[in-house]
């Protein structure tokens, strides 16, 4: 890596923004003010044409976060007009905004009482925070920095023709694999994100790339049709084009094979999970369970097994948004927090949640710096990183080997989260049988892991010496708040429930 | 800023082009538990301009060809940056080439008023929807764990260069909350909520009353799924029955399938004239227009996409549509679906599993199939009747149970889907 990320487009309205902070502070406390400037762009070649449209994050506007002096209720406002003259109306706006909380002191109580929804409507026209954060959420010491990730070529830099002429080589190159790919549909996609957060005691800027690409062939004859993703990721820029070139044939052959596939016989299987399937559990199974925001709403079964063993000893899980060149890397979280490697589970152990501010402030534990927001538009909540588990000491043909009868999993396709109980549900495109500890060639799919997950990580018997990341995919909390997070790890031997 | 923004096309002579301008203010309210978490409030305006370059067909083999690229413009964007960003898009534009389409004209005959035009005020309609959702919350070990409550209106102008500058304005009702119940286990069940001011008769009361039913429904099944019972490996049942907004899932697989979008590249086979199998029900599906244009300005009309069975339209954007040799009628996200003739409890007379709340449903528009975990379903057979049950799953392909689907006389409005609210398959053959 050659070349950082340009850390001066901030520079012409620093002032205004600090212009602003410093009047809201007048006003109000707590106030804290993160700017973003995201821009980036999608390109997608298939059968059904060509397209270059913005990159579904590109975004830029600011979000005000504040309360009232004499009360400790945050709330929040987002807006995209940078100009001064709107600018200077911020304040009355916010005032406005506030207006409600100013007028009243009355907390709403957790008990429950017998005209419980007219407290309830008092307290939302009165904006009261019942679960107030504590007087200051701002530490006294002050940090100021402006950094920037690296990459190899920027993708603003080719040529539109460079980068769709790329796309298009490997689509001729998915067509002449095999007669029955039909299309295979290539994509790559780039964001530079800008943020810059001021509060009391920070002045922070980060300027980021990142860079993803997806390969999709889908294969058929007269009766079935089937599809691989393959996917591609990293903090960078255009270099990622060069590893797209060189997985073409292994995604068209997948593709291919799914032709044959069958659905598994539900069961108890041993598996091989690759690293893409065992990122998927990491953060479907797990890693949505200690995001602490949940524990402050009791919806978390993992606050009760801090310190507990949920997994086998060989078992150890991150999430790290420092020292991955991945998708999901930062300097600084939503709120200010600088980023840092958690260790979730350590040999087994449940070590520490990830969290927000507001969550680290009411359980009375330090951030982890993992609050995030789908952009400057919605609110910071506890969110995942690069969520990955340690790599281990096995080769992965001696985890075959050991195998009898069981499935290697490959090609995660998507799961859902279960935090409250900890049930799994993960989908996998393509699982291929090991019998006597040798593939045989048959291919299942789809497959469909369900069960109790801290039966799943106690059965980790294997885990493979490499490590892989991938930051294609989006994650939500439930259905919404997308963000930007990568997962993987290395190839683990497991027990799952096949359904 | 449009005015800027037109004024700089003309100026560069940039003659095809799409503006989507998009102004937006909510009021959102955070709640854990029955207190106020956080209140929100947001104001932001977006523009969204699609530039196109035609390429003559001497140049291209015979081949009219017409390349495009979009691009965002912010509110905070100088003339100078404007500019340079519609000179960029304007260069991608040459080397994103399709085959030819026109962009839609306006239509002689302008819709009516857009519903919701006279509209509550937020603050007021924002109480009323807090009091709904707590209305049954009268249980101490099952109750609203924490909620989300959007007000959101939205302000949309399009204007396209071959003639089109529309406007309508819409305001959504949106949020999720959890239920947690502690009746025997601690469980909790999420719900999701999108009311449309178009959808509601009186927004004011119909909205807090749908979603006062809603939250009284996923009162009952979180208590339900606390007592339930681990899905036993030995059931068999006869029939599964399908209920809640899982059916509206499932039947969008016919609104994908028979978009121009998956017919151009060969995804999707259907035509206008395809029959489906359906044996014992008849289905009836009617795309619903919500809103009055697509982001493209193609003005939507309520369309039947299946008459008794019978495919009878295929939506599509006007590019696809083109290459088809349709007309475009643009894509719609809403829909209702005529109910059955019978009621649900008729489908219970044999044994059956009926799930009601999936952990996360899953519906792929390629393969046909479907399936999930289900957190809450009940399972009855000669030895028992509406036994909660956990942690099974369901799995089958919408290809193969259209000859045994029946729909229930009862009706499900929520989504932006009214159709019924539950639907029977036989799970002997699957």
């Amino acid at each position: 890596m050659q070349n950082s990320v340009d850390n001066t487009i901030f520079n012409s309205i620093r002032p205004l923004f600090w212009d602003l902070y410093n009047t809201l502070s007048n006003i109000f406390q707590n106030v804290s003010i993160l700017a973003e400037s995201s821009n980036g762009r999608n390109y997608r070649h298939s059968k059904s044409g060509t397209t270059i449209n913005d990159n579904m994050f590109t975004s830029t506007g600011a979000v005000i976060r504040f309360s009232v002096k004499g009360h400790n209720d945050l709330m929040e406002y987002s807006f995209n007009d940078f100009s001064r003259e709107y600018m200077e109306t911020i304040p009355s706006i916010l005032i406005k905004h506030a207006a409600a909380d100013s007028r009243t002191d009355q907390r709403y109580t957790n008990r429950f009482e017998e005209n419980n929804t007219a407290s309830i409507l008092q307290t939302a026209d009165s904006g009261q925070l019942a679960s107030a954060a504590p007087d200051s959420i701002y530490s006294e010491e002050r940090l100021s920095f402006n950094r920037s990730t690296e990459f190899e070529i920027n993708p603003a830099d080719l040529s539109d023709k460079d980068i769709l002429d790329s796309l298009k080589s490997l689509y001729q190159k998915a067509l002449d694999h095999d007669g029955r790919i039909l299309d295979c549909v290539c994509m790559f996609q780039y964001l530079t994100t800008h943020k810059m957060f001021i509060s009391a005691d920070k002045d922070l800027q980060q300027h980021l790339l990142w860079s993803n690409g997806i390969l999709q062939p889908l294969a058929g004859t007269s009766d079935k049709k089937r599809y691989y993703l393959q996917t591609f990721s990293l903090s960078g820029g255009a270099e990622l084009l060069e590893q797209m070139n060189s997985n073409i044939a292994y995604a068209c052959s997948c593709a291919v094979d799914l032709l044959d596939s069958v659905v598994p016989t539900p069961g108890t299987y041993d598996v091989i999970c690759m690293p893409d399937v065992t990122g998927l559990i990491a953060h479907e199974a797990f890693g949505h369970g200690v995001e602490m925001d949940m524990f402050v709403k009791d919806r978390a079964l993992a606050r009760t097994y801090m310190g507990q063993p949920v997994a086998s000893p060989i078992v150890t899980m991150h999430d790290n948004a420092l020292n991955c060149m991945e998708c999901g890397s930062y300097f600084f979280d939503d709120e200010g927090t600088l980023s840092r490697d958690t260790t979730i589970i350590e040999k087994g152990i449940l070590k520490c949640g990830i969290s927000d501010l507001l969550s680290a402030a009411r359980l009375k534990t330090s951030p982890t710096g993992n609050g995030r927001r789908e952009s400057y538009e919605r609110k910071a909540y506890a969110r995942m990183t690069n969520t990955y588990f340690e790599k281990g000491t096995d080769r992965l043909e001696d985890m075959i080997a050991s195998i009898e009868n069981g499935i290697l999993l490959e090609n995660a396709a998507s799961g859902m989260e279960d935090p409250k109980n900890w049930g799994i549900q993960c989908m996998v495109n393509l699982g291929r049988e090991i019998k006597n500890g040798k593939l045989t060639g048959k291919i299942f799919s789809p497959v469909c892991l369900s069960g109790y997950v801290p039966d799943l990580l106690k059965s980790i018997s294997m885990v493979s010496r490499d490590l892989q990341i991938n930051g294609c995919g989006c994650c939500g909390k439930g259905y919404k708040e997308w963000v930007k997070v990568s997962d993987g790890g290395p190839a683990i031997k497991a027990v799952v429930t096949i359904s | 800023m449009v005015d800027l923004i037109l004024t700089i096309l003309a100026e560069h002579g940039f003659s095809v082009f799409l503006i989507n301008e998009r102004t937006e203010t909510s009021e959102e309210l955070f709640f854990i538990r029955r207190n106020l978490d956080m209140k929100r409030a947001k104001d932001i305006t977006k523009y969204t301009v699609t530039l196109y370059r035609d390429f003559p067909a001497q140049e291209n083999g015979g081949s009219l060809l017409r390349g495009f690229a979009s691009c965002t413009i912010q509110k905070s964007m100088n003339r100078q940056e404007i500019e340079a960003i519609l000179c960029s898009t304007h260069e991608s534009a040459a080397y994103a080439q399709n085959p030819y389409f026109p962009l839609p004209e306006p239509e002689s005959v302008l819709p009516g008023p857009v519903a919701g035009t006279s509209r509550p005020k937020k603050q007021i309609m924002m109480k009323q929807l807090v009091q709904a959702l707590y209305s049954s919350d009268t249980d101490d070990t099952t109750y609203i764990n924490s909620a989300e409550l959007f007000i959101t209106t939205t302000d949309h102008r399009i204007i396209n260069s071959s003639g089109i500058d529309v406007s309508y304005s819409e305001t959504i009702y949106s949020g999720e909350f959890i239920v947690q119940s502690k009746q025997k286990e601690d469980v909790e069940i999420y719900q999701d909520f999108h009311f449309s001011d178009s959808d509601a008769s009186g927004a004011e009361t119909d909205i807090p009353y749908r979603l006062a039913q809603l939250a009284f429904s996923a009162l009952q099944t979180a208590k339900d799924r606390s007592v339930a019972i681990p899905y036993p490996d030995t059931a068999a049942p006869s029939a599964i029955i399908l209920e809640g907004y899982c059916v509206a899932e499932l039947f969008r697989f016919f609104l994908n399938r028979c978009d121009a979008s998956m017919i151009y590249p060969n995804y999707s086979d259907y035509t206008v004239g395809t029959v489906l199998p359906l044996k014992s029900d008849t289905l009836n599906i009617t795309l619903k227009s919500s809103i009055p244009y697509t982001p493209e300005g193609i003005q939507l009309r309520d369309t039947a996409l299946i008459q008794n069975n019978r495919i009878t339209a295929i939506t599509g954007d006007s590019r696809f549509s083109y290459y088809l040799g349709i007309q475009p009628l643009g894509t719609f996200k809403d829909f209702s679906i005529a109910c059955g003739p019978r009621p649900a409890e008729e489908f219970q007379r044999r044994s059956c599993l009926r799930i009601v709340n999936f952990s996360d449903f899953q519906m792929d528009s390629l393969s046909g199939q479907f399936g999930g975990e289900f957190r809450l379903a009940y399972y009855s057979d000669s030895q028992q009747q509406n036994t909660p049950v956990t942690g099974g799953s369901v799995s089958g392909n919408i290809l193969d149970i259209l000859d045994t689907l029946k729909l229930s006389k009862e009706e499900l409005n929520l989504n932006g889907y009214r159709g019924p609210k539950s639907i029977c398959y036989s799970a002997e053959k699957n």
